[in-house]
């Protein structure tokens, strides 16, 4: 998976691409554009959605809301740096 | 799970994870359907009440059907439209179990209103979750109750005709002006577009959370509680998947408009 995370990210998504239907709902609902769809294949023959911490407009705030638009549970976990 | 380079997972604490109430199979749904998120709410609503143990599912006739699939709790499948008459016996046999169902406009609304109706009209504690597509979508996209005029479906290819089939039937309106229920909703559950930004609002899915965890609250109060969710399907709508969120928060709004319709316990002030 093309995720290159660093020490100084603050935040996590973590996608389960093989659950991925490449529906697009986290896509176009993420305030901070840091999911994409991937160019690549699942399993399933779907381009699955793909986390990048420094987004088009910021970086992940790990607000939480792909994670409640997501129908396939595909986004797992949402994780942030313990304080 | 992927192993992020560099910062190793004990550094972060888990915001939103993975929970106990689903069993983590992949769902039979097609890609961006309302029901995925419904069970992700559902779910989440269970293990933060803690009652999974105590809870159990009543399958409906639809989509809906594979529920007890992704939900890990008790599970009995009901005939085609008698969710609500088999989750009344379950409860007035076991007082201390949560029943809920998760049922379609096809199952709830057209040959289950009978059983709907009396069910809210004898306030069982129970709640239902009425998924609200417009559309007959296991089957193959014929004409449900709740089409709006002028949709084309299998069975109304020039459209449907209000004039021959009647109007749209609004179940929730139906369910309010009835005695029984404590807590009646509507919900538009889809994304929205927000104005002319190409960014959609979740303002659905976190109201339909709270609208949930509620629902679940008036039923261990002793309530009947009915929440309905205007959902898309864009599979049998012909339309790709952002233009069904599109038509049902802009077209569907209108004709099913979301609100608190009924709140006789006050559970939604806190």
């Amino acid at each position: 998976m093309s995720r290159s995370a660093t020490p100084l990210q603050k935040s996590l998504v973590d996608v389960d691409s093989e659950f991925c239907k490449g529906c697009s709902l986290c896509v176009v609902s993420c305030p901070q554009r840091n999911l994409k769809l991937s160019e690549s294949f699942n399993r399933l023959g779907f381009h699955p959605a793909e986390f990048h911490y420094h987004g088009e407009k910021g970086d992940c705030t790990a607000c939480g809301i792909c994670y409640w638009v997501c129908p396939d549970f595909a986004i797992a976990e949402v994780r942030r740096v313990r304080r | 799970m992927t192993v992020v380079q560099g910062a190793p997972a004990a550094e972060y604490e888990v915001k939103l994870g993975r929970l106990s109430t689903l069993t983590g199979r992949p769902t039979h749904y097609c890609a961006g359907c309302e029901h995925g998120i419904l069970t992700r709410l559902v779910a989440n609503a269970i293990e933060e009440l803690g009652l999974r143990e105590r809870t159990v599912l009543v399958d409906s006739v639809g989509c809906s059907v594979f529920a007890h699939d992704y939900i890990n709790t008790d599970a009995v499948q009901a005939p085609h439209g008698r969710a609500p008459a088999v989750m009344s016996g379950i409860k007035r046999v076991r007082p201390d179990l949560m029943v809920f169902a998760v049922q379609g406009d096809g199952d709830a609304v057209s040959i289950g209103l009978l059983e709907l109706l009396y069910a809210a009209n004898r306030a069982e504690p129970i709640t239902i979750f009425l998924v609200n597509n417009a559309i007959y979508g296991m089957t193959g996209g014929q004409m449900a109750p709740t089409t709006p005029e002028g949709m084309v479906t299998t069975t109304t290819p020039q459209g449907r005709d209000v004039a021959e089939t009647g109007r749209p039937l609004d179940a929730t309106k139906l369910l309010a002006g009835l005695d029984g229920p404590s807590y009646v909703k509507r919900v538009v559950l889809p994304i929205a577009p927000m104005g002319s930004t190409d960014l959609y609002s979740a303002r659905g899915p976190l109201e339909g959370a709270k609208s949930v965890l509620n629902a679940f609250k008036v039923q261990m109060r002793g309530g009947f509680s009915f929440v309905e969710f205007v959902s898309t399907c864009s599979i049998n709508w012909k339309m790709s998947v952002l233009e069904s969120k599109r038509f049902a928060t802009e077209t569907l709004a209108k004709l099913f408009p979301p609100g608190l319709y009924k709140d006789k316990l006050g559970v939604e002030k806190g």
